[in-house]
């Protein structure tokens, strides 16, 4: 008792199903039992179509056991079933113990592992040319493998690879940066950063701004234009002091504040002091210069380097005078800056 | 002293002519030597790349530390500029650490005080004395003396 028996010939259709009998001539006492059998036939094909009958096996050979129980198959016939478990690789289905047969997508492909998703409601038809079973309704069908290229006037790529299609939406990738991915446009999503910095890069001028070159020890030694200079570096500058002293050279002396000078030592006559600084100078050719007061002494002090010692690469020897005297004279105020090539 | 405090720290020298010499340590320079920071540039005083160019700096100065050894001026010279670099000394050894950098050649006995263990007048300043070998600072008398008479001397002078 199944519709798929049925005839679109009416004469065809006295005997076709076993259960339903509309031949000429029937008995009228026939006539109530074949409409029964009618309704009966369709309430099959209606609960075979509904999604209602679940598939058993496993993920790779799905069975179904249908309300018409099918006997033999044929191209067009319908069902649509609740698959129990996600489907594997191939997989088959075998309705009404029928014969394992092929699941293909509505192209006739393979269908991909994963393709029907467990608890998912899915429709079969059957291709007798094919031996397959066709489904359709599953995610994904939309796409045309192999179909006609969407014009980019369409709002397609107008070709059918990913690399034509970079050819015609002018992105073309070359060298070594095939997988750019050209969607960012702060092209965060380049392959070699470096590489896309260093072909964007500006120079920088007085007129443009631009990417500048920071200065190193060597430049900034030999004053090379167009460089930057970094806070770190800039005291590297030839014309830069190197160390500078304030100290108090009376009473109990000490040193006020100082950059670059590890000590001073009170050599033990009146204004008789020496510095040494903390960096060796690279020679001892270097520029020193001197100044020192007597706060409310009213006079000017003198400080000068030592005639009797020579400056060394880390020593300073300094000598103060009170001006009006000329004698050697403890100052509160001595001041030392040094400049040269550390 | 038990701890030395930098900013109180003095190292006495004893001086060939049997006179004293003192010198005073710059916190600055201790704080770098125990930290290997300086704060007014943001980053380590030295470079650790130029370590290497500081200590043949210091080893081709002719007059530092000539009283020592090459060995011993080497070893010294590593100490310091690591400690530039890198610091790590407690603030007892970056105090003694600078005595023994910022030294005179001919001096020696170095010894850390309190400043508070220096004389507070200078006046005689020339007649501090201190043994050959260390010790605190006494004064010379005789020393004294003779500066009295040249300051008087000065004074007649000025008078004239």
């Amino acid at each position: 008792m199944t519709v798929y028996k049925w005839s679109q010939t009416p004469a065809s259709n006295d005997t076709a199903d076993s259960t339903i009998n509309w031949r000429e001539g029937m008995a009228p006492s026939q006539v109530n039992d074949s409409s029964r059998s009618m309704m009966a036939a369709i309430a099959k094909l209606r609960d075979d179509i509904s999604g209602n009958i679940v598939t058993g096996g496993s993920s790779t050979a799905y069975t179904i056991t249908t309300n018409q129980v099918f006997t033999a198959l044929s191209s067009g016939t319908f069902i649509v079933a609740r698959v129990h478990t996600t489907s594997g690789t191939a997989p088959t289905l075998n309705v009404d113990s029928t014969g394992a047969k092929a699941i293909a997508s509505v192209y006739g492909t393979a269908i991909p592992d994963g393709a029907l998703v467990g608890g998912g409601i899915y429709a079969f038809t059957y291709n007798a040319t094919d031996t397959k079973w066709i489904c359709h309704g599953r995610q994904g069908d939309t796409y045309v493998p192999g179909g006609t290229d969407v014009a980019i006037a369409d709002g397609g790529t107008g070709a059918s690879t990913a690399a034509a299609a970079r050819t015609n939406l002018g992105v073309t990738a070359t060298g070594a940066d095939t997988t750019y991915a050209f969607r960012a446009n702060n092209l965060s999503d380049l392959a070699n950063a470096a590489t896309a910095f260093s072909n964007i890069k500006q120079a920088a001028s007085t007129a443009a701004t631009g990417v500048v070159q920071l200065a190193d020890a060597t430049a900034m030694e030999a004053r090379t234009a167009g460089r930057g200079v970094t806070a770190d570096i800039q005291y590297r500058d030839p014309t830069h002091p190197k160390a500078w002293l304030c100290f108090n050279g009376g009473g109990t002396i000490a040193i006020r504040s100082d950059y670059g000078f590890a000590s001073i030592t009170d050599n033990g006559g009146n204004g008789d002091y020496g510095a040494t600084m903390d960096t060796a100078m690279s020679s001892a050719d270097y520029a020193t210069t001197f100044g020192g007061y007597v706060p409310g002494a009213g006079s000017i002090a003198l400080v000068g380097g030592s005639s009797t010692t020579t400056p060394t690469t880390t020593n300073i020897q300094l000598k103060t005078f009170g001006y009006n005297s000329g004698a050697a004279n403890d100052l509160t105020y001595i001041t030392v800056i040094v400049c040269g090539d550390h | 002293m038990a701890t030395i405090d930098p900013i109180r720290a003095r190292i006495l020298c004893s001086r060939p002519d049997k006179g004293v010499s003192i010198i005073v340590p710059s916190v600055r320079c201790v704080a770098v030597l125990e930290t290997g920071w300086c704060a007014k540039r943001n980053r380590p005083y030295v470079p650790e790349e130029r370590r290497a160019f500081e200590v043949e700096k210091l080893m081709h100065s002719p007059e530092w530390r000539r009283d020592a050894s090459d060995e011993a001026r080497f070893d010294l010279a590593e100490r310091w500029i690591y400690g530039l670099c890198h610091g790590g000394f407690a603030a007892d050894d970056a105090v003694r650490l600078i005595g023994e950098y910022s030294k005179h050649p001919d001096h020696f006995a170095l010894e850390v005080v309190d400043v508070d263990d220096l004389p507070t007048n200078r006046t005689y300043r020339e007649a501090w004395r201190r043994s050959h070998n260390g010790g605190p600072i006494w004064i010379d008398w005789d020393a004294v003396t003779r500066i009295e008479e040249r300051l008087a001397w000065q004074v007649y002078e000025a008078r004239a």
